[in-house]
């Protein structure tokens, strides 16, 4: 939902970050603001990947100029469970299976830490029992999820829906979820952009990044940004993603390209 | 040899062993004395031997120990606050002599004879079983410092499971150091007869804050077909010296599991020989070491195959912090008739700091042909991945880390028999695994 008085949630500015040397983003802009959901789109090794990661605060990449706010605020300098604790959640491309850890003990102390910190109060293993039980509902999973170990030996789809259960546990202000629709099935589809759909309010925003127009069938943005080259070149509303699928990627690179020159 | 190790050698033999009055015993004593004479034949290992290389003991040879004061006392809340609520039984040893007082043995409900020496000794059957297998469950892979167990225990706790006595009740062997700048040879022999089944608890403990040494030895034997759960947990005192060694005979179709878990001590070597002496057999064995401050924590381990279609399984897990030194000799030997022998090793070591050291050494011996041996052995440090996944959702970098070693020791304790251990386990790990 766009709103023109909207509070801005993510600014970045002539963003430039690199990785071991590696320049690979050039100017990124990009502004979010409350209520919206945003995609951004763009071919392989466009940079897409990588804003996400820097927004999250990968330690592999340094970010060498321009401007990146959270709610006015400069997340540069902030450590990933900072920027956690501030409302930022990353949905993982690939989430990361760690072997030991039980999925139930960490949503529950991964709540604890990021509500704490947010002033909320902390809950028992069986006050939040019941508060999980209603999220585990919303994405079609079993309790029996929680007694594994995290993301360990899960399916594509298993792993998604426990990214998007960790956003509903975690209430994040901004929600960028990468490739979240790579690996599943056309259910387990619906059932994550049912999640995100209803997991969505007016006072934050989600920002999509994606391959395939796909999952803009099934959560709608208001935005949709094409990157290549590790900036922005194209921003239009949810029509481009038609365009983008019946014409590909091609003619915005070659306008792109005879613009510059 | 070092002149330090025959002082200290010399200065523990002063001690007479096992104070009570046996001299009609003449077959413990003469075994005592054997023992006694060969210490005095063969010092104390150094970092020249092989075996030793790793485990420098200097600073124990620079101490000077003395025989604990009998029958201290010890509050009974302690005692209380240790044993496991699983226990049916539990012996208390203090300095390494049988508690009376402090032990709880139900012989209503327990099947299981449990005995202290002087008690075995009045009873036919018992002494018969000590005369026959005291020292004999694993006679030429002792050492030196099992030598000095031999010469110097005072007591021995006899555990002895009758033939077809299935319960896995479990016996909590409590053993507690009081003592400043004393030692102790806890002795223990656990008699496993056919078909029977047992869940042991040895468990070390120090509750002074002083220094000392333990130095123990428990033998295990299994008749066909039974099956033994042994669990050890070394937590003594961070400034203790900590040698023991673990001797166990497998027969036919007998199954022998043991997690042996190393939390405490300032030096620790754990000597483990598991030996298969019949055809078949099961041995599984969980290892957990922690290296924590400036310990130096030492786990050789051999699994000896002795005869066809026996299986052994052994991972070895170990976690080195601070400026530990973490030391895993792993030997697993099949004998050339030892065919269709069925074996996998594990050892995975995680190193927390560059002043830490790991030593892992697999070491294969296979002299029969027609064998499945799978080994591997890893160093590793936390995975970035793992760490960046976490912290972005909320764990700040200590308690990332803390949460990833403690899954990295998890598996060692995840099927632990004995429920109650996982919590106690749990917080030690995570207590020494803080950064």
């Amino acid at each position: 939902m766009i709103s023109n008085n909207a509070e801005v949630i993510l600014n970045a500015q002539d963003l430039s970050a690199s990785i071991t040397g590696t320049q690979i983003l050039k100017g990124f802009d990009i502004t979010i603001k409350a209520g919206e959901i945003h995609a951004i789109m763009g071919p392989n090794g466009s940079g897409k990947s990588t804003f996400s990661k820097v927004v999250a605060g990968h330690p592999s990449y340094s970010v060498d100029g321009g401007i990146l706010e959270f709610r006015g605020k400069n997340l540069t300098d902030l450590e990933p469970d900072e920027r956690a604790k501030l409302g930022i959640f990353l949905g993982f491309q690939y989430p990361v299976e760690v072997p030991g850890v039980t999925n139930g003990a960490f949503l529950r102390l991964a709540y604890n830490t990021v509500q704490g910190a947010r002033g909320k109060d902390e809950l028992d293993p069986l006050e939040f029992d019941d508060y999980i039980q209603s999220k585990l509902n919303l994405l079609g999973m079993d309790a029996e999820f929680l007694e594994r170990s995290l993301n360990d030996g899960f399916s594509g789809g298993e792993k998604k829906r426990n990214e998007i259960l960790q956003m509903a546990i975690l209430e994040p202000t901004l929600a960028i979820l990468d490739e979240t629709d790579s690996g599943l099935d056309i259910d387990a589809l619906r059932v994550v952009a049912n999640g995100v759909n209803t997991l969505h309010a007016d006072a934050d925003a989600v920002v999509l990044v994606t391959h395939y127009q796909r999952l803009l069938n099934y959560i709608e943005p208001d935005f949709i940004h094409v990157v290549d080259g590790g900036r922005v070149i194209k921003t239009g509303d949810k029509s481009l993603a038609h365009e983008l699928e019946s014409r590909g990627y091609e003619w915005i690179l070659e306008e792109n390209r005879s613009s510059v020159s | 040899m070092s002149e330090q190790s025959i002082e200290f050698t010399a200065s523990l033999l002063k001690d007479n062993g096992a104070s009570l009055e046996l001299s009609q015993e003449h077959w413990l004593k003469e075994r005592q004395q054997e023992a006694r004479f060969q210490l005095e034949n063969n010092s104390l290992p150094t970092t020249a031997e092989e075996e030793w290389r790793f485990t420098d003991l200097t600073g124990l040879y620079k101490r000077t120990l003395s025989v604990p004061q009998a029958d201290l006392p010890v509050d009974s809340a302690v005692v209380r606050s240790l044993v496991i609520p699983e226990a049916l039984s539990s012996i208390v040893l203090v300095d390494g002599v049988y508690s009376p007082d402090m032990s709880f043995v139900d012989a209503g409900k327990t099947k299981i004879r449990v005995s202290n020496l002087e008690a075995a000794l009045q009873d036919e059957s018992l002494t018969s079983l000590l005369k026959d297998q005291l020292n004999k469950i694993d006679g030429d892979g002792i050492s030196a410092f099992g030598e000095m167990n031999t010469a110097l225990f005072k007591d021995i706790v006899v555990i002895h499971v009758g033939s077809g006595v299935q319960s896995f009740e479990t016996i909590h062997v409590l053993n507690i150091s009081t003592g400043k700048q004393t030692f102790n040879h806890p002795r223990l022999l656990l008699i496993a007869e056919k078909q029977a089944k047992v869940c042991i608890f040895e468990d070390y403990v120090g509750i002074g804050g002083f220094e000392y040494m333990t130095n123990s030895v428990s033998e295990l034997s299994l008749a066909a077909d039974s099956e033994v759960i042994h669990v050890k947990l070394q937590r003594d005192d961070d400034s203790a010296y900590h040698i023991a060694h673990t001797h166990v005979g497998v027969d036919n179709g007998a199954s022998y599991r043991n997690w042996s878990i190393s939390v405490g001590a300032a030096v620790s070597r754990h000597n483990m020989v598991t030996r298969q002496r019949q055809e078949g057999g099961q041995i599984d064995i969980k290892g957990l070491a922690l290296g924590h401050g400036k310990r130096i924590v030492d786990t050789h381990s051999c699994i000896e195959h002795t005869r066809p279609h026996g299986e052994s399984t052994q991972v070895h897990k170990t976690i080195a912090g601070g400026r530990s030194k973490v030391v895993f000799n792993g030997k697993v030997k099949v004998h050339k008739n030892a065919q269709q022998t069925n074996s996998s090793q594990q050892n995975r070591n995680l190193l927390l700091s560059a002043r830490a050291s790991v030593d892992a050494k697999p070491e294969l011996e296979i002299f029969a042909d027609d064998v499945k041996c799978a080994h591997g052995a890893t160093v590793g440090q936390v995975s970035e991945d793992e760490l960046f996944y976490l912290k972005t959702r909320g764990l700040d970098d200590a308690i990332a880390r803390n949460v990833l070693n403690y899954a990295f020791a998890k598996e060692v304790i995840d099927d632990l028999p004995i429920q109650s251990l996982g919590g106690v386990i749990e917080s030690y790990i995570k207590e020494q695994t803080k950064t």
